[in-house]
């Protein structure tokens, strides 16, 4: 996607982004932390994309949003986040661990991620919201994996 | 499952190339505590992916679900309520139309005055019939009556008369 098509995407997507994002905030400013923060990680991956980009943004916005409700705080970084690999961890830990991780991933990576594994999507159903082909859909998870197993080894966790 | 078929997916699931299907067994069997050695360095990777695919599947188990009761909620429920609405206007529009007829008529049913239309109107409408059928036997007795009596004024002689109306009367 040019940068001139994004740009015009963006504008014509800003005000549904910061509705949505406030059916489940209740808080307009958050909301429109939210879509801002949508816009970006699609201006980060818009090389990739393709119109339409309507839906990819609505999930991209709704998963942030719900991200949002489960931790009440902004995304962090790894470095300040807490992830003491324990056995005796519960499953909210380890989801906020997962989810930390992601977060520092590349946007295109973190967003087929989370498409992938938070909401059960298909290659194929991806590749519809995206516009990405399976194959290209498949070495990005690949990459985004591996970059997640080397942190564990890494973290020793 | 066994290791070489552990192996064989976990190579697919870095390559990006298994199915949901075979990344939610992969997550299942690094739940377990009997892990094999082999692959416990990979525990606690999967473990988390688990927890973030469980709270999938918790939201697709439960839409399912309702996504499977509703649809048969409804198949149950929408004829019912399309039955009773129409029974319901069918009940109200014959009510209109045996006002138009009877309003005001009521019954002794039981020792006990009604005036449910929708209870009586078939009584109603026998014992209507019957009174018609009985105005119209009086009717056509009245007819032959005038006929008689017209036949009887044009006969000039009073003995003529008399035979005929004797005729008449047996």
């Amino acid at each position: 996607m040019e940068e001139g098509e994004y740009r015009a995407a963006a504008e014509a997507l800003r005000p549904m982004l910061v509705e949505t994002a406030r059916s489940y905030l209740r808080d307009t400013a958050a909301a429109e932390d939210m879509a801002q923060e949508t816009l970006m990680r699609m201006w980060q991956m818009h090389d990739a994309l393709h119109s339409p980009v309507e839906a990819l943004a609505r999930t991209i916005v709704r998963n942030l949003a719900l991200d949002y409700l489960r931790r009440r705080k902004p995304l962090t970084d790894i470095g300040e986040t807490d992830i003491a690999a324990e056995e005796t961890d519960t499953d909210h830990e380890r989801y906020r661990r997962i989810m930390s991780i992601i977060a520092t991933l590349p946007a295109l990576q973190q967003t087929v991620l989370r498409l992938r594994l938070t909401e059960g999507r298909e290659y194929a159903e991806i590749a519809e919201l995206t516009g990405i082909k399976q194959t290209a859909l498949r070495k990005i998870v690949s990459r985004a994996r591996f970059r997640i197993l080397t942190i564990y080894n890494e973290m020793n966790i | 499952m066994k290791p070489d078929k552990l192996a064989h997916i976990i190579s697919l699931y870095f390559d990006g190339r298994t199915t949901l299907r075979q990344e939610r067994k992969l997550y299942a069997y690094f739940r377990r505590s009997d892990i094999d050695p082999a692959f416990k360095r990979y525990a606690a990777l999967f473990r988390d992916m688990a927890a973030a695919d469980k709270a999938l599947c918790t939201t697709v188990a439960h839409r399912s679900t309702l996504q499977r009761f509703l649809p048969r909620a409804a198949a149950v429920v929408l004829p019912a309520l399309v039955l009773s609405g129409s029974l319901l206007l069918y009940r109200h529009r014959l009510y209109d139309r045996l006002a138009d007829k009877y309003e005001g008529s009521y019954m002794i049913v039981g020792g006990q005055r009604t005036d449910n239309l929708l209870k009586i109107h078939k009584q109603l409408a026998r014992t209507l019939s019957e009174a018609d059928k009985t105005e119209q036997r009086i009717s056509k007795l009245k007819s032959a009556e005038e006929a008689e009596q017209e036949i009887l004024s044009s006969i000039g002689d009073p003995r003529i008369r008399a035979a005929i109306e004797q005729a008449y009367n047996e």
